[in-house]
């Protein structure tokens, strides 16, 4: 098994809906993320700014960890101010995770969560074998990834959470000759989903929700 | 059928999730399965998305027909008999029984991400990628779009906006009824279908 990371890595959590404006002429009122079966409003636009960054930087996520230093880097560079304070309130409000890959933790975030695709799969250009693109038909892709990311883009979200998609795909994994442990061990599928789900997220590629168990849990609960 | 009666359309059914065009290979996913198509056969499950002029028509077979026949694609009635037995694509009617069933087996899913809507647009919104709309939507359709997937088929999701509508006071009977919401709604899917903002789905369906 991996060694856990030291510096979590920040997750954001949700499916973006976009400024709301009450009325004509007007600056947004709140944005909008639906999660799960609630739609929580980010009250202000650097909040908002804040969640996006958490997604990552489309051409910084291949090298870099996406961490909360990450995140403070890249908030600074876009004058993005309170970074720690607005990243603190969206954590506790849910939105967003900061998950250490191979500890506890991290096992405990796959089981209450799942991963929804979005976009389309455009396989690998003829010019690069290896990396494969996810976007829109017509258009260079928003994403490009690793075989083995492309094939979590392609099927993790059949699966009610990440926890099992991991161990789905390394069971597929097992039935391919030649695999490798790091393909078939579920821990270790995981651990490298985990590290790769920013360049996902940075391309709008995919988002991370509540499971439905636990969204359905939280429903009953509030209605109740 | 009179010719009042609503027309049969041609909806598509799944995900392009991979392309490997050097060797006619165009892999759609429909719930957990996969269906690799050639060149051809790809070609009318794309179209079958909606009018390449954009223009917004009923997408009829017929209307489809004109299309492949526009571009010299050979083939087309068998082509598309054959994706309809293999579930790529469904005909339904708006408005009709037919439309029902289309609703209770597949999910409407977002492929895109949503726009909110504008300061200069406040009663319509949008849907696409940042910076990068695809298509403008009535309020009743954005919800559809926010939350029709978590529901365990399309009708399901009409019947809990209508329900929900009927809740929170609206007196629009559009609103409160589930068959015009879906009458609404697939009379103008393809314009969501084209860009690929959404995709008809079979996972998951109950």
């Amino acid at each position: 098994m991996p060694a856990p990371q030291d510096e979590p890595l920040v997750l954001p959590l949700g499916h973006p809906m976009g400024p709301f404006h009450s009325s004509r002429g007007e600056a947004p009122s709140y944005w909008v993320v639906r999660l799960g079966w609630d739609s929580p409003l980010l009250h202000d636009r650097a909040t908002a700014d804040v969640w996006a960054l958490a997604h990552g930087l489309p051409d910084r996520v291949h090298g870099t960890p996406w961490t909360r230093a990450a995140l403070r880097a890249a908030a600074g560079e876009a004058g993005v101010p309170g970074l720690d304070e607005r990243l603190d309130g969206l954590v506790a409000r849910g939105l967003v995770a900061e998950v250490a890959p191979g500890t506890p933790a991290a096992e405990q975030f796959a089981r209450t969560h799942r991963v929804q695709s979005l976009l389309l799969g455009l396989g690998a250009p003829p010019d690069a074998p290896g990396a494969d693109g996810i976007g829109l038909l017509g258009r260079p892709p928003l994403a490009r990834v690793q075989p083995g990311t492309y094939e979590f883009w392609q099927w993790a979200h059949l699966w009610p959470t990440l926890f099992d998609a991991a161990a789905g795909l390394a069971e597929m994994a097992a039935a391919t000759p030649g695999a490798g442990p790091e393909e078939t061990d579920p821990a270790a599928v995981l651990d490298r989903l985990f590290r790769q789900l920013h360049t996902l997220l940075s391309g709008n590629a995919v988002y991370l929700d509540r499971s439905l168990a636990v969204a359905d849990a939280a429903r009953t609960s509030a209605g109740g | 059928m009179t010719s009042d009666a609503p027309a049969l359309q041609v909806y598509p059914i799944g995900q392009l999730i991979g392309v490997r065009a050097v060797v006619d290979q165009f892999d759609v996913r429909v719930g957990a399965g996969l269906h690799s198509l050639t060149a051809a056969d790809f070609g009318v499950w794309a179209m079958a998305h909606g009018p390449a002029d954009h223009v917004p028509r009923p997408w009829t077979p017929a209307a489809l027909a004109e299309q492949a026949a526009a571009v010299g694609l050979t083939g087309f009635p068998e082509r598309l008999a054959r994706l309809e037995a293999d579930g790529l694509v469904a005909l339904a009617a708006p408005g009709t029984p037919s439309a029902r069933e289309l609703a209770q087996r597949v999910r409407m899913v977002p492929l895109v991400v949503g726009l909110g809507n504008s300061a200069q647009a406040p009663d319509t919104y949008s849907v696409g990628l940042p910076g990068r709309p695809l298509a403008v939507l009535s309020a009743a359709a954005y919800d559809l779009f926010e939350w029709a997937h978590m529901e365990t088929s399309l009708w399901r999701a009409c019947e809990g906006a209508a329900e929900t509508a009927a809740r929170v006071g609206i007196s629009d009977a559009q609103a409160t009824d589930p068959e015009g919401l879906l009458t609404s709604l697939l009379d103008d899917l393809h314009r969501l279908l084209t860009p690929n903002a959404v995709c008809l789905d079979t996972w998951a369906v109950d």
